[in-house]
């Protein structure tokens, strides 16, 4: 069986590659400039994928995150497409493309899954992420490096304030009625996990409201509306902003916090922000020398685990995570990692186990050892094809 | 034992002290309309008299009294509370509440474990009851049958809104961010979510607008009244949703103390009568709605009880006692959302076979797990 691989700047690629590898599949791959062309409707990247698939004789075709060109193409030529999807939010899988019987396409948020189920849609399924431990355990330190990463408490990651994350800003010369209504389901959310109050309480009139300072233009094909652009791209994120400002600067009040981030931080005075980081190079040592790693998950994933919670566990981290449900079917709180369910909550068992080193490491190997052994890309790849019915050629 | 019941018209009065005496509790009673739940000075030199002329085990009243309170207080005889409202509407009930001769029973158990996180050791949980053997003698005839049957039947406050007035002086920032919070709310069930989002600073900027307006008012907006409202607004438009809707579809008879414009297809029936006519309205109908004010957080309503005591079919808004005791789909149904309790409401008025079997099982438990015997066994038993 022959899978032709979409090659763009995603997560996980070589894992994946190495994971279909081993599973016994012969690969071909192609470029996919998904950054040139419009990923919706471009007949040149459809037309590209449709001469892969013929010339390599592909039988099915693979990519992170799901483009409606691909599953043109892929529905043309009668092969099936497995996506992946590990963006959110994630506008195109809201494209009317996305029921074609030949698409598999696996998200990693529940409640995603769920709702696109609800709507009708049967061509999607729930897959968690995954960590390559093996890259991971690659990485050692000597002394100054140690000492360059080390930290009571980090933080890695967005604080979606910078400039082109923070999209209210288009929302200057919104009424007072308005204002106010956005800021109080902010706040309604922010005592909710595991549950997204957003879209449903973007009223019409509010969208309208909205509209007449930020119109927004719906996309041709996709079913989504506008208060799921609304709340999954601008309230989700402003949210997010909010709330990772508002723990890392109560946490730096108590304690030594680094943080690594693109912006500036001059709001978060008392964080070390020590700048952006290389995801494949430093990462690793950044979650390694830190004694507690922070997960605050972008609030657009309702449930999901994000690749950086099994990103810090597959480092060997110890990861201290908002609650996202998700977790539950996987992992075992206080025994694979901790999670928190307020600000107050975050501070205390940040403060609990900076101070119990012994608990700290047990929980973060055996968080490691369930992400090496249960979340890999080997065992993805397996429960991928479970679903396609196709059964793995190479080792068992 | 000897009780001394207080009666100021309480729906659950009568049965109590019907088990009461079947109990071997000798009961006495002192009825009185009190204007105030904290004072009235006649009122409690009546009381005193009357205790230390009995020879009481206790003194008893279904909701809390402060005034009753002080008074066993003063004259060293226990008081016994078990209330049916929550919020209590009771104010400064924390001035009084961890008086030692108190014994505070409440059936939602959040609302206890408020007062007990605070320290107030008085403060007990303890669900409500049903008179199942009342329910079963009540038989009904053909008329009633026709006059109180509906394939579906809501019984409930429609509730006026007040919310409006409360908050038509401030400014359009604070009206939208209050809508936001309702809708919110709106959207969730298993989660009382409007008494965290309201600060301090919002409820000082309303009597700030109020004093501007007339200086020399006297209304005070406190954030238990602030809440009310707005939980009473979130459950008068859940429950006008979703009866309108069911009654362009369905038969749909609602009793209530005021008709509301808005149901224009729903048959306005009056209030009924707790004890005598109540039960024949669950009794008739195939589908009986229980759709709860939102401000009960996690408690089983009485209203949700007396439905399955009379071998009424329930269908409720998700609570999280009522998951607790009771199996969905098995005992009663509960719904999330109001598309699904539309769906449902219709299923069950359509099925009645599958809505009768449901509630045979909702009455079974009722019967076993929420009768007054237990409860005032409970109450004895803590005395003793």
């Amino acid at each position: 069986m022959k899978i032709l691989t979409l090659k763009w700047d995603c997560f996980g690629y070589i894992q994946i590659i190495n994971a279909f590898k081993r599973a016994g599949f012969e690969l071909c791959e192609i470029d996919f400039p998904r950054e040139r062309e419009d990923t919706r409707s471009s007949e040149k990247l459809a037309g590209l994928v449709v001469h892969a698939i013929q010339n390599n004789n592909a039988d099915i075709v693979f990519s992170f995150n799901y483009f409606p060109v691909v599953a043109i193409a892929a529905a043309a030529c009668k092969v099936k497409y497995i996506s992946w999807t590990y963006d959110s939010p994630y506008v195109m899988l809201y494209s009317r493309t996305i029921e074609f019987p030949t698409n598999y396409a696996f998200v990693f948020d529940k409640t995603e899954y769920i709702n696109l189920k609800n709507k009708g849609i049967n061509t999607v399924y729930y897959l968690p992420l995954a960590a390559d431990t093996e890259y991971f355990d690659e990485f050692t330190f000597d002394e100054s490096e140690r000492i360059k990463y080390a930290s009571d408490i980090s933080f890695i990651g967005s604080m979606y304030t910078e400039k082109k994350n923070d999209l209210i800003h288009h929302f200057d010369g919104l009424d007072d009625y308005t204002s106010g209504y956005l800021s109080g389901i902010m706040d309604a959310q922010k005592q909710i996990y595991g549950m997204s109050i957003l879209e449903k309480s973007l009223t019409p009139d509010i969208v309208k409201n909205i509209q007449k300072v930020c119109p927004m233009f719906e996309s041709g094909d996709g079913v989504e509306d506008a208060s799921w652009v609304l709340a999954n791209y601008f309230v989700a994120r402003k949210l997010t902003a909010m709330e990772r400002t508002e723990m890392l600067s109560v946490l730096s009040e108590k304690y030594n916090v680094a943080i690594y981030t693109p912006g500036k931080t001059e709001y978060l005075r008392k964080t070390n922000n020590r700048g952006p980081i290389d995801y494949y190079k430093e990462f690793p040592k950044a979650v390694k020398a830190s004694k507690i790693n922070i997960n605050i998950t972008l609030r657009s994933i309702v449930t999901g685990i994000p690749l950086r919670a099994f990103d810090i566990m597959g480092c060997g981290g110890f990861l201290l995570s908002n609650y996202q449900a998700d977790f539950n079917d996987y992992f075992i709180p206080d025994e694979d990692y901790v999670y928190f369910d307020s600000v107050d909550n975050l501070v205390e068992k940040a403060g609990y186990y900076l101070e119990h080193d012994a608990e700290r490491d047990k929980i973060a190997k055996s968080g490691y050892e369930k992400v090496k052994n249960y979340h890999n890309y080997y065992i993805r790849v397996k429960e991928m094809m479970d679903i396609l019915g196709i059964a793995l050629q190479g080792e068992h | 034992m000897r009780a001394l019941v207080f009666r100021w018209g309480a729906y659950t009065e009568e049965d109590l002290i019907h088990y009461f005496k079947i109990m071997n509790i000798n009961t006495s009673i002192i009825i009185y309309e009190l204007a105030d739940k904290n004072h009235d000075d006649p009122f409690e030199e009546l009381l005193k008299k009357k205790i230390e002329n009995g020879q009481f085990d206790f003194v008893f009243s279904v909701n809390y009294f402060p005034v009753i309170a002080e008074v066993c207080y003063k004259t060293g005889i226990r008081y016994i509370s078990w209330s049916y409202d929550a919020p209590l509407n009771v104010i400064n009930i924390e001035e009084t509440l961890g008086l030692p001769t108190n014994t505070v029973y409440m059936f939602d158990r959040l609302q206890a474990k408020e007062y007990q996180d605070k320290g107030i050791n008085t403060v007990f949980y303890l669900p409500l009851a049903v008179p199942v053997e009342r329910y079963d003698a009540m038989s009904l005839s053909d008329k009633e049958k026709a006059k109180y049957g509906s394939g579906i039947s809501f019984v409930g406050n429609m509730y006026t809104d007040i919310l409006g007035s409360y908050i038509s002086p401030l400014s359009e920032y604070d009206k939208g961010y209050i809508s936001a919070i309702c809708n919110a709310q709106s959207n969730l069930y298993g989660a009382y979510i409007i008494d965290e989002n309201i600060s301090d600073e919002l409820i000082k900027r309303i009597n700030d607008k109020y004093r501007e307006i007339k200086p020399d008012t006297e209304i005070e907006m406190s954030r238990e009244a602030l809440s009310y409202a707005m939980a009473a607004f979130v459950t008068r438009r859940e429950r006008i949703s979703i009866l309108g809707v069911l009654a362009n579809r369905s038969e749909l008879k609602y009793y209530s103390r005021n008709k509301c414009e808005m149901l224009e297809n729903a048959i306005f029936c009056n209030s009924v009568d707790y004890v005598s006519e109540m039960p024949k309205v669950f009794k008739a109908s195939t589908v009986n709605l229980n759709i709860t004010l939102k401000i009960l957080r996690s408690g089983i309503p009485l209203r949700a009880l007396d439905i399955m005591g009379c071998g009424g079919f329930l269908l409720s808004n998700y609570q999280p006692e009522l998951a607790e005791y009771f199996s969905d789909e098995v005992d009663m149904v509960m719904y999330s959302s109001v598309e699904d309790a539309i769906s449902k409401a219709m299923y069950y008025a359509r099925n009645k076979e599958k809505a009768e079997s449901i509630a045979i099982n909702g009455y079974e438990k009722v019967k076993k797990y929420f009768n007054y015997i237990d409860r005032i066994n409970t109450i004895v038993d803590k005395i003793k």
